[in-house]
C-alpha cells in the first residue's frame, strides 16, 4: 500500500480508530492490530513474500531467546552468524543474484571460458533492506548484550513489520523501537496534531515536489542523447530534488504515521542540502542507514580510532557498501565510491565534524562563506546523483560527458518553470525550518488557529493542483 | 483524543464537499463516453455497421459515408478488452447489426488501456458506460483520475460557458484532427512510433491475453451472425519506417491467422496504403477529416462488395434450391 494512496487514506483512520477505540488500550491487543494491519499494508502489494517476513522475524526472535540461554561464546558467536547468514542470505538471493551471476559471467568471459547459467526472474521484495536490516541491529545488539532479548513474540513481530517504516525506514534500532512496544501507550494531542502535520509535509513533499520533478527528470535521463549540456545539468539537479523530496517526504509520513500510534522514529533526513561539507551531508541524509551503518560496520572496523590510513580504508568499505546496498548496480557502487572521495580530505585532515552546528542558526540568511560552502556541496552531490540515477555506468559517462561540452553554455531546452517555481517556494520552507525536526515542526504555532489552518489548506489544495504523474517511491526499489 | 477527532473532522469536512461537488459537477458535463452510450442505448438494434478501437478509428472513420446505418464507437486508446466489452454491453440489442470493424494496428496486440499510460481513461467506462470489468475501484471516480488543472478548467467552461467535452459529431467521428492544424509528420512520426513500440518480452502476457480477447470477439461475431473485418489503418511513411519490425510481423501474422481460420472474418492491411498522402494526415498516425472520408469511403466498398457477393450467394442458394 501506498502512503499517497486513497487505499491509505482509508488505512489509516480505520486502525488508527481500532488501535485507540476497540482495543480498549490493551497492549497485547494494540500489538497484535500493528502486526495484523502491517501485515495487510504490506499484502497488498504482494501477500506472497508476507512468508518472508515472518520467516526473518521467526529466525531472529529464536535466535533472540537462544541468545539468552546461551553462555558459551563460541555458540552464541554461531546464533549470530546464524542470523546475519539468513538475513543477508535472504537479501543477497533477492537482491543480488543476478548481479553476481552477471558479472561471473561477464568476468569468465573476458577470460575466454563461457559459462551457461541464466538469470532469474528474481521479483525483488519491496522494503527487504530495511527490515533485514533492522531484525539484524536486534540480533548484534542482544548478542553484544546491549539489549535484552524479548519473550514477546508479538512486540517482536510489531517491531520488525511496523507499518509506517517497514518498506522503506527509517531503519530502526531495535534498542529504540522495541522498548517502545513494550510501554503502555496513552493518547497524546499535541503528538497527533505534530504527526499529522508531518504527514502533510512529506505528503507536499512527495506529491508536489518529488513527483513532478521526476516527470522531467525522467524525460531528461531517458532522452540524454539527444539533449545539450545545460539541460543535463538541469535534469541531474531536478532528480537531486526528486530523490530527496520522495525519500524525506516518505519518511516524514512514516514518523508522523507512528506519532498518531504513540510511537518516535528516530529522525532520518535533517536538511541535508543546507550542509556546508560533504561529511555534515552524510550526518543529515538518511540518518538510519548512515547510523547503522557506523554502528555495525564502521566501529567494529575500527572506526576512527585507528591511524589515517586504516581510517582511509574503513570509510571507503562503508561507502562503497552502503552504495551497494542501493541496488545491484555498479552505478550505486561508483556513487558510494565517489562520496568516499569526496569525504576523503576531512577524514585525511580530520575537519570531519567541523560543522555540527545548524547552519546561520538564528539568523535568516548564511553569510558568504556558509552560502559558498552549501553551493559547493550540493553541487558535488548534484555530480553524484547522475551515477545513482543513470542505467549504467556507460550511461552516466555520456551523460557527464555531454554536460561538459559546449552546449553546457546554451540556454535549456527543457524548462519546467512551475517546477523550479515550486522548488523555489519549498527551499524557502525548508530554510526557515531548519532548525526544526522537519519544516513545518513549529509553523505557525504561534499565529491564530484560523490563519495557520488557511496554510494547511492551501498546502492540501497545492498537494492536488499541482499534483505530479504519480511515481512509485524511489526506496521501494532498494 | 475527542478534541483530535472533531478538530479532524471540521478540517476534512470542507475538503469532501468541495470534492464531491466536484465529482458530481464532472458527472454532468457531457463527453463522448456518455454521448455514445446513450446513442447505443436508443439506437444499438437499428446500427447495421459498427466501428469499434482506437483513436485510429475515432479520428479515421466518419460513418456518415457508409451507405448502410453506422456509428463510431471508437474512443482514444480504447483497447480490444473494451471493444468486447461495448459489443457484450448490448449483446440483445445488436438485431440489425451485420458488420464490425476493428483496427489492429501496431500498438493494438501489445497494450491494453488498464495497463498504459492512459489507464485513466478506464474511468469512463466505469462512470459512463457502466462498465466495471477493468481498473481498480478507484477508477470509477472523475476526480481520482484526472488533474485538478484540468478538472477545473472543465468545469469552468461548463458552468459559464455551457461548454461540452463532446468532440465527436453525431456518427461518433472525432472531429477535432483537422487539415488546418496538421502537425509536423516527421516529428509525430519518430514520436508516436517510438510511443507505440513496447518490450515484447515484458508485453507476452498482454499480446496471449489479447488474443484471447480477439478470439472472444470471434466467437461474440459467430454466435450473434455478424461479420468482423479487422484493418490495419494507415499511417504516413515517417511512423510505419520507424516500427520494430519484429513487433509489427507479430501483430500482424496473428490477426492474419485468426482471420483465416474463421469464414466471418477478414483481414485488411492498409499500413502502407499508398492512396493516402501526406495532405489525408493530421499527424503521422491519424487522418484528418480528408483522411477520413477516404478510409471511411474504403471501408464502404469492401463492405458494399461484401454485401453483393453474400447477395450472390443467397440467389444462388435460393435458385439451387428452387432447381432441385
Amino acid at each position: 500500500m501506498l502512503f499517497n494512496s486513497i487505499d491509505f487514506a482509508i488505512f489509516l483512520p480505520i486502525v488508527f480508530v481500532l488501535y485507540w477505540f476497540a482495543t480498549n488500550k490493551n497492549l497485547k491487543l494494540q500489538n497484535l492490530l500493528i502486526v495484523a494491519s502491517s501485515y495487510l499494508f504490506y499484502g497488498w502489494w504482494d501477500w506472497r513474500f508476507l512468508s518472508l517476513i515472518l520467516f526473518s522475524t521467526l529466525v531472529d526472535y529464536l535466535i533472540g531467546l537462544g541468545l539468552l540461554k546461551q553462555e558459551n561464546l563460541t555458540n552464541r558467536k554461531i546464533l549470530l552468524w546464524t542470523s546475519i547468514l539468513v538475513n543477508l542470505g535472504f537479501l543477497g538471493f533477492f537482491k543480488y543474484y543476478n548481479f553476481f551471476l552477471d558479472n561471473f559471467i561477464t568476468a569468465f568471459s573476458f577470460f575466454g571460458n563461457e559459462i551457461n547459467a541464466n538469470s532469474l526472474n528474481i521479483i525483488l521484495p519491496v522494503g527487504i533492506s530495511f527490515y533485514t536490516f533492522q531484525t539484524l541491529s536486534y540480533s548484534i545488539d542482544v548478542y553484544k548484550g546491549k539489549l535484552q532479548p524479548t519473550k514477546d513474540f508479538i512486540a517482536f513481530s510489531a517491531f520488525v513489520s511496523f507499518f509506517p517504516q517497514l518498506v522503506a525506514g527509517p531503519i530502526e534500532r531495535a534498542t529504540h523501537l522495541l522498548p517502545q512496544f513494550y510501554k503502555k501507550r496513552t493518547f497524546d494531542y499535541s503528538k497527533a496534531t505534530d504527526g499529522m502535520r508531518q504527514i502533510l509535509w512529506g505528503l507536499f513533499k512527495k506529491i508536489v515536489i518529488a513527483d513532478n520533478c521526476a516527470e522531467f527528470a525522467n524525460q531528461i535521463f531517458n532522452n540524454s542523447a539527444e539533449l545539450n549540456g545545460s539541460t543535463l545539468v538541469l535534469g541531474a539537479i531536478l532528480f537531486t530534488f526528486q530523490i530527496y523530496g520522495d525519500f524525506s517526504g516518505y519518511s516524514d509520513i512514516a514518523i508522523g504515521t507512528s506519532r498518531l500510534f504513540g510511537f518516535d522514529l528516530m529522525q532520518n533526513f535533517n536538511f541535508p542540502y543546507f550542509s556546508r561539507d560533504i561529511a555534515e551531508f552524510w550526518r543529515r541524509w538518511h540518518i538510519s542507514l548512515s547510523t547503522w551503518f557506523r554502528d555495525y560496520l564502521y566501529i567494529p572496523l575500527g572506526g576512527s580510532h585507528v591511524g589515517t590510513l586504516l581510517k582511509v580504508r574503513n570509510t571507503f568499505i562503508i561507502f562503497i557498501v552502503s552504495g551497494f546496498w542501493h541496488g545491484a548496480n555498479w552505478t550505486f557502487i561508483v556513487w558510494g565510491f565517489l562520496n568516499a572521495l569526496y569525504i576523503m580530505p576531512s577524514i585525511i585532515f580530520n575537519t570531519n565534524r567541523n560543522n555540527l552546528d545548524i547552519v546561520a542558526k538564528g539568523k535568516y540568511i548564511p553569510n558568504l562563506k556558509d552560502l559558498f560552502s552549501i553551493l559547493i556541496t550540493f553541487s558535488l552531490t548534484v555530480f553524484a546523483w547522475i551515477f545513482f540515477r543513470a542505467e549504467n555506468i556507460s550511461h552516466a559517462m555520456i551523460y557527464i560527458s555531454q554536460i561538459f561540452s559546449r552546449s553546457l553554455f546554451s540556454m535549456p531546452t527543457i524548462v519546467p518553470k512551475v517546477t523550479l517555481i515550486l522548488i523555489i517556494i519549498f527551499l524557502i520552507i525548508e530554510w526557515f525550518g531548519r532548525e526544526n525536526q522537519y519544516a513545518l515542526e513549529k509553523f505557525g504555532l504561534k499565529i491564530p488557529q484560523v490563519i495557520r489552518w488557511g496554510f494547511y489548506y492551501i498546502l492540501v489544495f497545492a498537494i492536488f493542483y499541482f499534483a505530479g504523474s504519480e511515481q512509485q517511491f524511489i526506496y521501494f526499489q532498494f | 483524543m475527542k478534541k483530535f477527532i472533531k478538530l479532524l473532522i471540521f478540517f476534512t469536512i470542507p475538503i469532501l464537499i468541495v470534492m464531491i461537488s466536484l465529482e458530481l459537477l464532472l458527472r454532468d458535463i457531457p463527453n463522448d463516453y456518455s454521448f455514445k452510450k446513450n446513442y447505443l442505448n436508443t439506437n444499438s438494434n437499428n446500427i447495421e455497421v459498427l466501428f469499434l478501437g482506437s483513436s485510429h478509428i475515432y479520428y479515421g472513420i466518419n460513418p456518415e459515408y457508409i451507405s448502410q446505418k453506422s456509428f463510431n464507437a471508437a474512443h482514444i486508446s480504447q483497447s480490444l478488452n473494451f471493444d468486447l466489452a461495448i459489443l457484450e454491453k448490448y449483446k440483445d440489442r445488436w438485431t440489425n447489426l451485420k458488420y464490425i470493424i476493428i483496427p489492429i494496428d501496431y500498438f493494438s496486440m501489445y497494450t491494453t488501456l488498464e495497463g498504459g499510460i492512459e489507464n485513466w481513461r478506464v474511468k469512463n467506462y466505469n462512470i459512463y458506460y457502466d462498465i466495471s470489468t477493468y481498473g481498480n475501484y478507484w477508477s470509477g471516480f472523475e476526480i481520482l483520475n484526472g488533474k485538478l488543472p484540468s478538472n477545473i478548467s472543465r468545469a469552468k467552461s461548463y458552468l459559464f460557458n455551457g461548454k461540452s467535452d463532446i468532440t465527436c459529431n453525431k456518427f461518433g467521428f472525432g472531429t477535432t484532427y483537422n487539415s488546418k492544424d496538421s502537425k509536423d509528420l516527421i516529428e509525430t512520426g519518430k514520436t508516436a512510433s517510438k510511443r507505440h513500440t513496447t518490450d515484447l518480452e515484458n508485453n507476452k502476457p498482454i499480446f496471449s491475453k489479447n488474443i484471447q480477447t480477439i478470439n472472444s470477439i470471434i466467437e461474440f461475431a459467430n454466435s450473434h451472425n455478424l461479420k468482423i473485418i479487422f484493418i490495419t489503418c494507415p499511417a504516413y511513411s515517417t511512423y510505419h519506417e520507424n516500427l520494430n519490425p519484429i513487433q509489427l510481423t507479430n501483430s500482424v501474422n496473428i490477426i492474419k491467422k485468426l482471420s483465416a481460420k474463421n469464414t466471418n472474418t477478414v483481414y485488411y492491411n492498409l499500413l502502407k496504403d499508398k492512396t493516402f498522402i501526406a495532405d489525408d494526415y493530421y499527424d503521422a498516425d491519424h487522418l484528418n477529416e480528408i483522411g477520413a472520408k477516404k478510409l471511411t469511403l474504403k471501408i464502404d466498398s469492401i463492405i458494399n462488395k461484401k454485401e453483393s457477393t453474400n447477395a450472390q450467394q443467397a440467389f444462388g442458394k435460393k435458385a439451387g434450391s428452387v432447381l432441385k
